[in-house]
């Protein structure tokens, strides 16, 4: 059978045959770089299918490979980063990158991540899914484009139209961590202000309305300090 | 000024490795730009030990925010540089210091035309300027001034620089002598201070090395055998058996794992929490963060939240604030020994918001009440031998957090078990409408 190849640029060797032997273990292809250099010149002879990123390289500038990879290529870009970094993580998903991963993580969530970043290159689900129906649902809840509605368990959630445009945006790239800077920028242009206690308070008023638990969301999930994720839909 | 650039590339350690010279400066060390490739280590680096050693950072700009920042430093021999430093705000300090005296003996020239206080008034303002700048060199000057400001403007004659009538050669000479010593004296009590707290504070800071050093050696040990005898023994230990060394080690690293957060969250509290990025920020959507990420560690404890009815804005760091609350939790997993349940809930008060988080387990031992939410620095000093690992550090982490959000945290024992209870100033709503 075929298996996807995902290159891994990581210049810490026990990390490195960690993420490896996970890979190996779980049907994947793992190509292994140890520098930013190296890792370059792989991605354009492999072609891998996934690239995992540690944003501290010695050699090279995480940053400077994702934008590189940017300019030619759609390729889904997982980035590793240490706790304390934020600030870094951010700039990464803003500069292109797909997913991250905090270290230290365990083997369970690089496997999600590095799934949910190859079925979204694959299929475009979201998108495709409100394309044909214009509708996105994921458990008991449906955004209904053609409406400008969400519903929960059918019934109308009363959003207002600015809860409605943050939730719409949430569900085009659900799946995906989108920033709170990208989606200020989305939503009221590029010239407002980064301030995001706006978009805090907006989206405590949206739990209030789609979640049952609005401190235990299921839908809507927080990324601290990085943005919020939408859960995939089905 | 004297002095001479230097590059100095960060790694992630935070140590300092010198790439290139930029800008020759004084040229002291200009030529030793070779070392871009030989990654010499900052310890066995002689220039990284005479920078350090012997001359102080004045100047350094941070080019990236990434864990491989270039940094440029600016530096300059340190006695030289202390005595006589040149700022901007001392020189702000000292003007003002000078105008005021100079007021102040124009009111009293009006009152009392002899003029016979200016010269108190001057040596007064000197050392004022000696005690609030840096070094010696704006309390020297200051003195200067005021031996020309008093001649020149408030003793006869008037609005001109004689030194010559009679007795005023040996009246100014000892007020320049009596200026420059008491700023002398000045500049070096306040030195003397200053050099007495920071030894008192690398005392503190030897504690909490040694006491952590050996906390985490502990665990260590553990890993290391338990790993060592899978690989030694491979094939003949029981699978079962190696099942649970191998528990073992991943529970002795997740607590390494938190212990070092918590070192970090400390570095990040020092300079009287000037690291900090505070934002306002909905309380409940961090501790719901919290509560998602600390079921991943511990699923068998089953955690509620429940969201308050107002949204509660808090100006807080966040990363600190989800390290207080999962240190909470994993303490009343850890201590409360038979902690099969925690319940999060929230008061909201006019000015203020409060958490509670309460734990069916054991409670908190009567004896340690008192002592679990002491100062990092204090519980390190007191500390016995016989107190147990962990014992704490998490816990005045959290207090330390907490203070520095001006919020107080406080734990009592119910019937259930022990509930916490983390009061935090709220930031006022602006208006939220999109």
């Amino acid at each position: 059978m075929f298996k996807d190849k995902i290159l891994v640029i990581e210049d810490e060797a026990g990390i490195r045959s960690l993420i490896a032997a996970v890979l190996t273990a779980n049907d994947y292809d793992p190509i292994l770089s140890v520098s930013g250099a190296d890792g370059m010149s792989m991605l354009t002879s492999h072609c891998p299918d996934l690239l995992l990123l540690d944003l501290g390289l010695p050699d090279m500038d995480g940053m400077e490979i994702i934008r590189s990879v940017r300019e030619w290529s759609t390729l889904p870009i997982v980035v590793l980063s240490a706790r304390n970094h934020e600030r870094d993580k951010v700039a990464a998903l803003d500069a292109g990158a797909d997913d991250y991963l905090t270290k230290p993580f365990g083997a369970a969530e690089l496997l999600a991540r590095i799934r949910t970043a190859i079925r979204h290159t694959r299929t475009q689900l979201p998108s495709s899914m409100i394309a044909s129906s214009g509708k996105f649902c994921t458990g008991e809840l449906v955004i209904d484009y053609d409406k400008h509605c969400v519903f929960l368990r059918g019934e109308n959630a009363r959003l207002t139209q600015g809860e409605y445009r943050i939730v719409a945006l949430l569900g085009k790239y659900a799946g995906r961590v989108l920033t709170y800077d990208f989606m200020i920028r989305e939503l009221w242009g590029p010239k407002a202000k980064s301030d995001n206690q706006i978009l805090r308070v907006n989206m405590a008023n949206i739990r209030r309305k789609i979640e049952d638990n609005p401190a235990d969301p299921r839908y809507i999930v927080t990324e601290m300090g990085v943005g919020y994720r939408m859960i995939e839909g089905e | 000024m004297g002095g001479f650039y230097w590059v100095y590339r960060q790694t992630e350690g935070g140590a300092l490795w010198p790439v290139r010279p930029a800008n020759g400066g004084m040229g002291l060390l200009s030529g030793s730009g070779e070392r871009e490739a030989g990654g010499l280590s900052p310890k066995k680096d002689p220039l990284y030990n005479f920078l350090t050693s012997d001359y102080d950072i004045l100047w350094r700009q941070d080019l990236k925010r990434n864990p491989r920042q270039e940094v440029y430093l600016r530096a300059m021999k340190r006695t030289f540089h202390e005595w006589f430093r040149v700022s901007w705000r001392d020189t702000g300090v000292s003007l003002a210091i000078l105008l005021g005296a100079v007021a102040l003996c124009a009111v009293l020239l009006r009152l009392d035309p002899s003029g016979g206080y200016a010269s108190m008034v001057f040596v007064l303002a000197v050392v004022c300027i000696a005690r609030y700048t840096a070094g010696y060199l704006y309390g020297i000057f200051a003195s200067f001034v005021g031996v020309v400001c008093t001649n020149y403007i408030f003793t006869y004659p008037y609005w001109s620089l004689d030194f010559s009538v009679a007795g005023y050669p040996l009246t100014f000479l000892a007020m320049l002598a009596v200026s420059i010593v008491v700023s002398a004296l000045t500049t070096q009590i306040k030195d003397h201070e200053r050099l007495r707290s920071e030894t008192e504070k690398e005392k503190l800071r030897g504690n909490l090395l040694r006491a952590i050093s050996h906390d985490i050696r502990t665990p260590l040990t553990s890993i290391v055998g338990s790993v060592s005898a899978i690989l030694e023994n491979g094939d003949k230990l029981p699978r079962a058996d190696c099942r649970e060394l191998l528990t073992h080690v991943q529970e002795e690293g997740q607590w390494l794992i938190n212990m070092v957060e918590n070192l970090l969250s400390i570095t990040r509290m020092e300079d009287g929490g000037a690291l900090l990025s505070r934002q306002p920020e909905v309380l409940e959507e961090v501790a719901g963060s919290a509560v998602q990420k600390f079921r991943r560690r511990h699923p068998a404890v089953e955690v509620s939240i429940r969201a308050p009815e107002e949204i509660a804005l808090v100006s807080m760091d966040v990363t600190l604030m989800e390290q207080v609350l999962m240190n909470v939790m994993e303490n009343a997993v850890i201590h409360g020994q038979s902690t099969t349940a925690i319940h999060i809930s929230f008061r909201q008060e006019r000015e203020t918001v409060t958490m509670v988080i309460a734990d069916n387990g054991g409670g908190v031992a009567q004896h340690l009440l008192p002592h679990i939410l002491q100062d990092t620095y204090a519980q390190f000093q007191d500390r016995r031998s016989d107190t147990r690992r962990n014992m704490g550090i998490g816990l005045s982490v959290c207090r330390t957090i907490i203070a520095a959000h001006g919020g107080v945290i406080a734990v009592k024992n119910t019937e259930q078990g022990a509930e916490f209870a983390i009061t935090l100033p709220l930031t006022g709503e602006e208006e939220t409408d999109v």
